[in-house]
């Protein structure tokens, strides 16, 4: 019988509110993002964490650029 | 606005006649599709260990598994063991069903029919 | 050009297979449910799978099978554990899971954050080294 590895999925709303956060420009949903993106997720979790992470870096630049 | 239907379908003759012979190559792709597929899995076709071929899985012999052989195997495990038999003609008998009770510790189908045999060969009597 | 033309026929083909092995897993976890043999009422679903357990028939975005448990009570890690590990001792349904193009077996408890996961190709390899051993 093979190892069993350990493994956490993101919850909805966390998943919801890093969205918007990171939408909204800021630290919070780039931390949320990259909590999700390097920690001890599932691969559609840890997809969903560098997403996060990229539209808030992104929006953050547009912001700081204007 | 008027808009004329002879104008959105041009040559009206030739547009059915393409639709129907579409609809026929769809439908022979279909059936060499189908061919192929059936073949695909036929050759992927897997046995069980008495040398039947396995297409459907029975969840609910699975679902069995899951929640129902822990209890049943607890039981024949504690009403089956050989020590409790010792001195006794059916020791043997006893030793071999353990054995085949230890195997099958997750296979609810196969602890039902070893716990019909316990019944019958060593005169168990369960709950 | 035509054998794509097959091969895409086929894909939808697969796809309607492997959902039915779902709802088939559903339709029983629901049964048992009801009939009161199950404490937790599973669930399982079709999601990522781990880059790591890939092999070559995984399927693309689709090679987690995910069963959780969605309501009745949490399940504990050994609870997950000896579902993970029944569902893996039936030799059957996962040579069924792999050909169809899952790599990846999930258990989530009712929460959704704590869960085990385990690497299908593993196990064909540990049945591969058995059948050596027997010969």
């Amino acid at each position: 019988m093979m190892e069993e590895k350990e493994v956490k999925t993101g919850k909805t709303i966390w998943i919801v509110i890093g969205f918007v956060l990171a939408f909204l420009g800021g630290f919070i949903g780039m931390f949320i993002g990259s909590n999700y993106a390097f920690g001890n997720f599932d691969r559609k979790t840890k997809l969903l964490g560098y997403t996060m992470l990229v539209i808030s870096i992104v929006v953050m630049k547009a912001i700081t650029s204007n | 606005m008027k808009f004329n239907i002879l104008e959105i379908i041009p040559h009206t003759k030739w547009f059915w006649l393409s639709i129907i012979e579409f609809g026929v190559i769809v439908l022979l792709l279909n059936k060499l599709a189908k061919k192929r597929r059936i073949s695909k899995i036929n050759d992927l076709g897997f046995e069980d260990e008495a040398g039947n071929s396995v297409d459907n899985i029975n969840m609910d012999s699975l679902m069995d598994n899951i929640y129902k052989s822990k209890s049943l195997f607890k039981e024949l495990k504690r009403k089956c063991h050989p020590d409790r038999f010792v001195n006794q003609d059916c020791h043997s008998i006893s030793e071999k069903l353990f054995q085949e009770i230890m195997e099958n510790e997750k296979n609810y189908e196969k602890l039902k029919n070893l716990k019909d045999r316990a019944k019958s060969e060593l005169n168990v009597t369960f709950d | 050009m035509w054998n794509r033309i097959i091969d895409i026929v086929e894909w939808f083909g697969e796809i309607n297979e492997r959902r039915a092995v779902v709802k088939d897993f559903n339709n029983a976890a629901k049964k048992a449910f009801i009939s009161g043999d199950a404490p937790t009422l599973l669930n399982a679903k079709t999601t990522l799978g781990e880059s790591g357990y890939h092999h070559h028939l995984s399927k693309f975005l689709s090679g987690g099978f995910k069963i959780k448990a969605i309501s009745g009570r949490d399940l504990s890690r050994d609870e997950m554990k000896e579902i993970g590990a029944i569902v893996l001792d039936n030799k059957d349904f996962v040579r069924k899971l792999i050909t169809m193009g899952w790599d990846t077996l999930y258990v989530f408890s009712d929460g959704g954050e704590n869960g085990l996961k385990w690497s299908l190709i593993e196990m064909v390899k540990t049945v591969y080294i058995g059948k050596k051993n027997e010969v």
